[in-house]
């Protein structure tokens, strides 16, 4: 039985709100409350073993960053214990204690050392830190001059090579292009494998589903659901449906939560399957394959159109349909459902590709969710160059 | 709370977090210089160039002349600079020191690491910046023909002076972040602060009926003792007993003061 990296019981946390500065001090001195109190966090409870991995979902305001602040350390629970094991790593948000005057190669110095990294562990992981990051070129700028990606890449980079035995990360990756997403993604898998502790804040399902055996759920700071995470995430999920229509029922209601946190359709998961329908890992060239696409629409049923395309991973196209171009109705999105498009001989030379998968309006016009597939693998016999195989011939030399 | 515990606390922390430390301190003098062309050459000039003015206007153009009997030596230029210099160090830690926490709100509500380094950079990067003039100032006193083996005892005099500091310092940082008027305040507090201690002026020419009102400033001890090693060449190990107490007692106070508040600057910021 493996220790509890992680041990809450019953963590609370009030808030004193004071309508003004002076409140505080009148309080201190005369010994009468002058304060209201907001409760953010109620109760919550939960064990997370060494190596396991817990997803924190719940709407805005749920209390997921006061959890996660407490986990982390920057504040402290007005009652209920915790208690944790092994070094840990929190990113509360992307790139706080960077210095914006001094180059993200200063940074990554102070950045780490505040992760708790000592000089020369710091200087023996500052070329992978920098490699992770992408950041070659720009290492020695002044951070200021940064995009926000670069900014999120380089503390994302700081963060995961810290190596914690914890790691926890609040609505981090939000940020950041498709192709770094999914690095990340793949980094964290990484430290699952390693049997590290990993524990995430997100709205996004995909991530959750696919990062984390365990689910919290926070609602109004109270545990709402804890458990496997594909039940706590359908139960999430149609609260949030509730939400939906209970906000149809009143429209003067002016705050619809579930709007904001979630795309009208959502792309839940995409797979490559070959002819026999099962999911391939060493797709060959010229090989039957199914792109199958699972959605889920929360709400009443929609319109809309579904967009596969196969690329190289720098964004170069090299193929995509839609269900509109090829001339078919727009699909009724309801429920959860399985789209599949079939080719039956993939003509793609040799290489790593994505599959990107888009779901758009009825007319195909809006972009409604989108996922990436991949990079994968095609393997190849044919030892011609460029993109894809053209069926061809040589003629004889002749005179001309 | 016992105190001792919070005692080897704020002296293992600069040796456990030495990267984190050093790295905060190297920060700030950077931060300072950052984006100028001459960078650390102003650490230089600034201070030489104050000294050279001070030695002009005082002891070229004003030729002010002080009793050497009562202050050790004639110059005034000499006496005001021997006060000035760790004064300026003490005060530009103190006006620093609301921001301490404040200006880094981001960084405590986001990141969990020991708080307490943060009042210690705050103390030595001030003093480091002065010590270069404070040890030029030296180099010049030298070649007037000042140095003494009673400058033995300056180490010990300036640590004092610096564990001093650091207390005011820990406690006008965690004040500030509950009582934000203190940044108003603290420019004003210092200039106030800094004409009553016998700086600009030796203690002699106070009234004698007044002397007992800077007597209870507790800057004047410190101060006094760079007056008696630099230039009396004696130490009155009754002040330095003083002095040293009065540092302990303040840092201890606010070492405890800021073990029990710090858990709310989380809330606060």
């Amino acid at each position: 039985m493996p220790l509890n990296a992680i041990e809450a019981q019953n963590l609370t946390k009030h808030y004193r709100v004071y309508l003004r500065p002076f409140d505080r001090l009148k309080e201190a001195v005369m010994r009468k409350p002058c304060h209201d109190l907001v409760e953010a966090l109620a109760d919550v409870s939960f064990d997370l073993p060494e190596g396991g991995t817990l997803g924190i979902i719940g709407e805005n305001g749920a209390g997921k960053s006061t959890l996660l602040k407490i986990l982390a350390g920057t504040t402290r629970p007005t009652s209920g214990e915790m208690v944790k094991r092994g070094r840990m790593a929190a990113l509360l948000e992307l790139g706080s204690g960077f210095h914006p005057e001094f180059s993200g190669r200063q940074n990554i110095y102070l950045n780490a050392a505040l992760l708790g990294l000592k000089e020369k562990e710091i200087r023996d992981r500052e070329q992978e830190i920098i490699a992770f990051s992408e950041l070659e070129n720009a290492i020695d700028r002044p951070v200021k001059t940064y995009s926000s990606g670069m900014y999120v890449r380089l503390a994302f980079s700081i963060a995961t090579s810290v190596d914690p035995q914890i790691l926890i990360i609040d609505e981090a990756l939000s940020v950041g292009d498709q192709r770094f997403q999914q690095k990340c993604v793949d980094r964290m898998m990484n430290f699952r494998k390693a049997n590290k502790t990993l524990i995430i804040s997100t709205h996004s399902m995909y991530m959750i589903n696919e990062l984390c055996s365990r689910t919290l759920w926070l609602k109004n700071g109270r545990q709402c659901g804890l458990g496997k995470t594909p039940s706590v995430v359908s139960n999430y999920l149609s609260y949030l449906e509730e939400g939906v229509a209970s906000s149809i029922d009143k429209p003067s209601e002016p705050s619809k939560p579930a709007e904001s946190l979630m795309p009208d359709i959502l792309i839940e998961q995409v797979r490559l399957l070959d002819e026999k329908n099962e999911p391939v890992v060493h797709i060959r060239q010229f090989q039957t394959l199914i792109v199958q696409v699972k959605t889920r629409r929360v709400g009443k049923p929609i319109l809309g159109h579904l967009a596969v395309g196969i690329g190289f991973p720098d964004e170069v196209q090299i193929f995509e349909t839609t269900t509109k171009m090829s001339g078919l109705e727009p699909i009724v999105f309801s429920g959860e459902q399985v789209i599949e498009l079939k080719i039956p001989s993939i003509p793609i030379l040799g290489g790593n590709y994505l599959v990107r998968v888009r779901v758009g309006d009825e007319h195909a016009m809006r972009e409604i969710h989108r996922m990436t597939y991949g990079p994968f693998l095609i393997e190849s016999d044919h030892p011609e160059i460029g993109m894809m195989w053209m069926p061809h011939s040589w003629n004889e030399p002749r005179a001309a | 709370m016992n105190i001792f515990l919070i005692l080897k606390r704020w002296i293992e922390i600069p040796i456990h977090y030495k990267t984190l430390f050093w790295g905060f301190v190297r920060n700030e003098i950077k931060g300072r210089f950052a984006g100028s062309i001459g960078g650390f050459f102003w650490s230089l000039v600034t201070p030489l160039a104050n000294l050279l003015i001070y030695i002009f206007v005082f002891s070229i153009v004003l030729q002010v002349r002080l009793k050497p009997m009562e202050t050790g030596t004639d110059s005034f230029a000499v006496y005001f600079l021997t006060g000035l210099l760790p004064w300026t160090a003490f005060s530009e830690a103190l006006s620093n020191a609301t921001d301490a926490f404040l200006g880094r709100a981001n960084l405590i509500t986001k990141v969990s690491f020991p708080l307490e380094i943060l009042p210690m950079s705050g103390v030595i990067v001030p003093f480091l910046l002065n010590g270069l003039g404070f040890v030029m100032f030296l180099v010049y006193l030298v070649l007037k023909g000042y140095f003494h083996v009673a400058w033995m005892w300056l180490p010990l005099v300036v640590a004092v002076h610096m564990v001093f500091t650091l207390g005011m310092v820990s406690l006008i940082a965690s004040l500030s972040v509950f009582l934000r008027d203190i940044k108003q305040f603290i420019g004003t507090a210092l200039s106030l602060w800094f004409f009553l201690t016998p700086i600009i002026y030796p203690l002699s020419m106070v009234p004698e009926k007044l002397r007992w009102v800077i007597k209870l400033n507790p800057m004047y001890p410190f101060i006094e003792l760079y007056h008696q090693t630099l230039l009396h060449h004696f130490i009155s190990f009754e002040m330095l007993a003083y002095a040293g107490s009065l540092a302990l007692l303040c840092f201890l106070g606010s070492a405890v003061f800021f073990e029990r508040s710090k858990y709310a600057f989380a809330d606060v910021l």
